[in-house]
């Protein structure tokens, strides 16, 4: 029996060191590409972006406003941070590898959801493992090992054995690592300002249809002061953003009387004509929304 | 618990040692340490369900050690019946009970007729079809005479909850599989690491081609009336792969596990891809139920002792049987209908005999592909919720207008279109090579382990996987 289990550890020994260097190698070709947001922002910038704004947030972050369009206006320079199925813990860590990664901007944007004023789940999201050509910084294998659970951690381990995250989203790293290594400049579904556009179609609900729903809250997450602690140190500004809803118009008692500076363009569009869908504008919409969102912030120049 | 799971693995690593070395040389500690941790797999289901496993062995132990003793033969076939009835209530229960229950109320409604049936919410336990043929088996045999009863409690119960085959297969013999529980087991190397390599060889087949063609087929199949010929066809060709790498995976992967604990289990398939006609496909699929079926319903019901025509009617009766046992849903049927028909062609040529293998010539490989499309086909029947969204699908194929491809609708749907494709050409080029050289498993050398357990990191669909599809039955 000794024998036997000395050969399964052997060739799981191997497979494991082999897979580690295929797996290590993976991650340095994506660590050094553009393909996703954070390989993106740590390798077109070098270390020396310098914004006047950067907008971060979720795919309504990503897709409601042009930063080219606002740049174009005010004279301003701007990028889109924001990155799609993620919530405020993993755009929180957007805003730190934006700045850890050397790049500086006087205000931060965030395009808060309605689902995150409050408090957040302390859970990964989706697009988390987007980081794990990082994971040896220490703010990103922190976020990992707060926030993965399961008996075994793919991206909490991964600064240790890359072959575990590799094995777990090899479908979102292998393949997009053999793109890079070809095309090392293609960025993955942004542009090189950060912007994205869903596909330009519009909901066919008429307005007299649509049930307006109106929501009460005060931007009380704890994590919103992290935020702004780590911007203060920075010299940046936190500015909250609501994008436009389709039926959902927020309300913050008292105003803004908040502590965030705060633009409510929760409700700005009446017409289904404006979005992709509920929670997401077309080319239609943004544009407009792209209009609005120059106007208020002109107070902020 | 799934065998590709991490709660798997730490729950065998203990009954590992405790088998092997604990208990190395006592055969009823290791019996022991195989009943309770097959209870223990089973009850991580559902607990509830080990109560009726439990029920169903101790009826089916009792009425063998009665039949042992009774030699009238009226009192012998009520107690066969007693268990037939048991066993099979239970499984028509909780199987069947909502699907009769649907049945009656629209034929009813057909005939314009109106009566009001409530569904019951019933879960239906994992794995009851296959111990519930498996005990049968046991009974059946016991009243034959064919083998003597169990006096071993132990040994029965763990043969009938063997945590390797229980939720899905291979549906053993009591013949074959109970006095490997009387028997001594030595460690033997060579067994145990011709189970480690079928093991892995399953485990690939799993993660590698069925949860990655998982994800295509559900939208294909979900969308059917809104896809391209192109993608209706590709959705069948997946769906037959994935539900071959899906059980046969499994089946594997219990096949292995059993021969590192000193078993010996019935292959389940051998390349029936590589089958040159339905005939030869139901030799090598699910050959553990095809062989239960021509045992203990096609011979019973005379076989071909009685004439042609009552042979025909015993194979359309068999498959008829065969598709119900899949699952409560005309779907089911009209798929084992199907393969009935096109296998009643053979049986009246009398082409179903072996024939001598011609090695790979050009004709083969035509007869291959000729058989796996019909078995695709057959498979929309068996994969769609309804025989109405079965004939849409199929309608599609022949007549779609769209030109909406689900498995290139996103980069990331091709990216797993090519990795499932990349998957099925491993897989068949290892089994062409396998039965090329007249072996009824692919042989793994130590390359092979190596790319094979490669394959498993990079192109496994850890994220995604799914349960096993056979479980349901």
């Amino acid at each position: 029996m000794k024998r036997f289990l000395l050969k399964i550890f052997s060739y799981l020994i191997l497979v494991f060191l082999i897979g580690n260097i295929g797996a290590w190698s993976a991650l340095k070709i994506l660590g050094r590409s553009y393909f996703y947001k954070p390989n993106f922002i740590v390798n077109h910038f070098e270390g020396k972006g310098r914004f006047d704004y950067v907008i971060a947030g979720s795919s309504r972050g990503l897709t409601t406003i042009n930063t080219e369009e606002v740049d174009r206006q005010t004279g301003l320079k701007g990028l889109n941070i924001s990155m799609d199925d993620t919530g405020l813990p993993s755009q929180f860590l957007m805003i730190k590898h934006f700045f850890e990664s050397g790049n500086q901007a006087d205000r931060v944007i965030l395009t808060l959801d309605l689902g995150h004023f409050e408090e957040s789940e302390q859970m990964l999201n989706d697009n988390d493992y987007r980081f794990v050509s990082y994971s040896h910084r220490d703010y990103i294998w922190e976020y990992f090992y707060t926030y993965e659970k399961g008996v075994i951690r793919p991206l909490t381990l991964s600064n240790y054995f890359p072959v575990f995250a590799i094995g777990y989203y090899n479908l979102e790293l292998v393949w997009p690592a053999g793109l890079s290594l070809v095309k090392p400049k293609y960025t993955n579904r942004f542009d090189w300002n950060g912007n994205y556009s869903y596909p330009n179609s519009s909901l066919q609900s008429k307005s007299e249809e649509i049930q307006w729903e109106i929501i009460e809250k005060q931007p009380s997450n704890p994590i919103l002061k992290e935020i702004e602690s780590y911007l203060k140190q920075k010299n940046s500004q936190l500015i909250l953003y609501v994008g436009p809803y389709l039926g959902k118009q927020l309300v913050v008692p008292g105003g803004n009387g908040s502590d965030f500076p705060l633009i409510n363009h929760s409700a700005i569009f009446t017409e289904a004509k404006y979005f992709f869908d509920v929670d997401h504008v077309n080319d239609l919409g943004k544009a407009e929304a792209t209009q609005k969102f120059v106007e208020a912030l002109k107070p902020f120049h | 618990m799934l065998f590709n799971s991490i709660e798997f693995f730490l729950f065998l690593i203990p009954v590992f040692f405790l088998y092997w070395v604990v208990l190395k040389n006592n055969l009823k500690g290791q019996n022991w340490v195989l009943l309770v941790g097959s209870y223990f797999f089973y009850g991580w289901w559902d607990w509830r369900f080990l109560f009726l496993i439990l029920f169903s062995s101790l009826l089916d132990f009792f009425i063998g050690l009665k039949l042992r003793s009774e030699e009238r033969q009226g009192r012998r076939k009520l107690l066969v019946w007693l268990s037939l009835a048991v066993n099979l209530g239970f499984l028509g229960f909780f199987k069947y009970f909502n699907f009769f229950i649907e049945s009656f109320t629209e034929a009813f409604t057909f005939f314009g007729l109106s009566i009001e049936a409530s569904r019951l919410n019933i879960i239906l336990p994992v794995g009851i079809s296959f111990y519930t043929f498996q005990t049968l088996s046991y009974t059946l045999d016991v009243y034959r005479k064919k083998m003597d009863a169990s006096k071993d409690l132990i040994s029965f119960l763990t043969f009938v909850s063997f945590f390797p085959q229980l939720v899905a297969g291979p549906i053993e013999r009591a013949t074959h599989l109970l006095p490997q529980f009387y028997r001594i087991r030595k460690f033997d190397y060579d067994w145990a690491i011709s189970g480690a390599k079928i093991f892995l060889w399953g485990f690939f087949k799993k993660v590698v081609i069925a949860d990655n063609a998982a994800i295509l087929v559900e939208g294909i199949f979900a969308d059917y009336s809104n896809q391209s010929s192109l993608s209706l066809i590709l959705g069948s060709i997946f769906f037959s792969f994935q539900i071959y790498g899906d059980f046969s995976g499994y089946s594997d992967m219990a096949v292995g596990l059993s021969r590192i604990f000193g078993f010996d289990l019935i292959s389940n398939f051998k390349f029936p891809y590589l089958s040159r006609n339905i005939s030869e496909f139901w030799k090598k699929w699910h050959i553990s139920l095809s062989s239960w079926f021509r045992d203990y319903l096609y011979i019973p019901l005379g076989g071909n002792r009685k004439g042609k025509a009552r042979a025909i009617f015993n194979v359309f009766m068999v498959f008829l049987v065969s598709g119900f046992w899949h699952g409560a849903n005309w779907t089911f049927i009209l798929w084992g209908l199907i393969h009935g028909i096109v296998y009643l062609f053979y049986f009246i040529k009398d082409e179903q005999k072996d024939r001598i293998d011609e090695g790979f010539t050009f004709t083969y490989f035509v007869q291959v592909i000729f058989t796996f499309l019909i078995v695709s086909l057959a498979f929309v029947f068996f994969r769609s919720p309804s025989v109405a969204d079965s004939m849409g699908y199929l309608n599609g194929i022949l007549f779609s207008n769209s030109s909406s491809a689900f498995f290139l609708s996103t980069s990331r749907h091709a990216l797993m279109s090519g990795i499932t494709l990349l998957g099925i050409l491993i897989m068949m080029t290892y089994e062409i090579i396998a039965q090329s050289k007249g072996r009824l498993e692919v042989n793994l050398r130590s390359f092979d382990l190596l790319f094979v357990g490669l394959c498993i990191v990079f192109l496994g669909a850890f994220k995604n996987h799914l349960d096993f599809v056979y479980f349901q039955f």
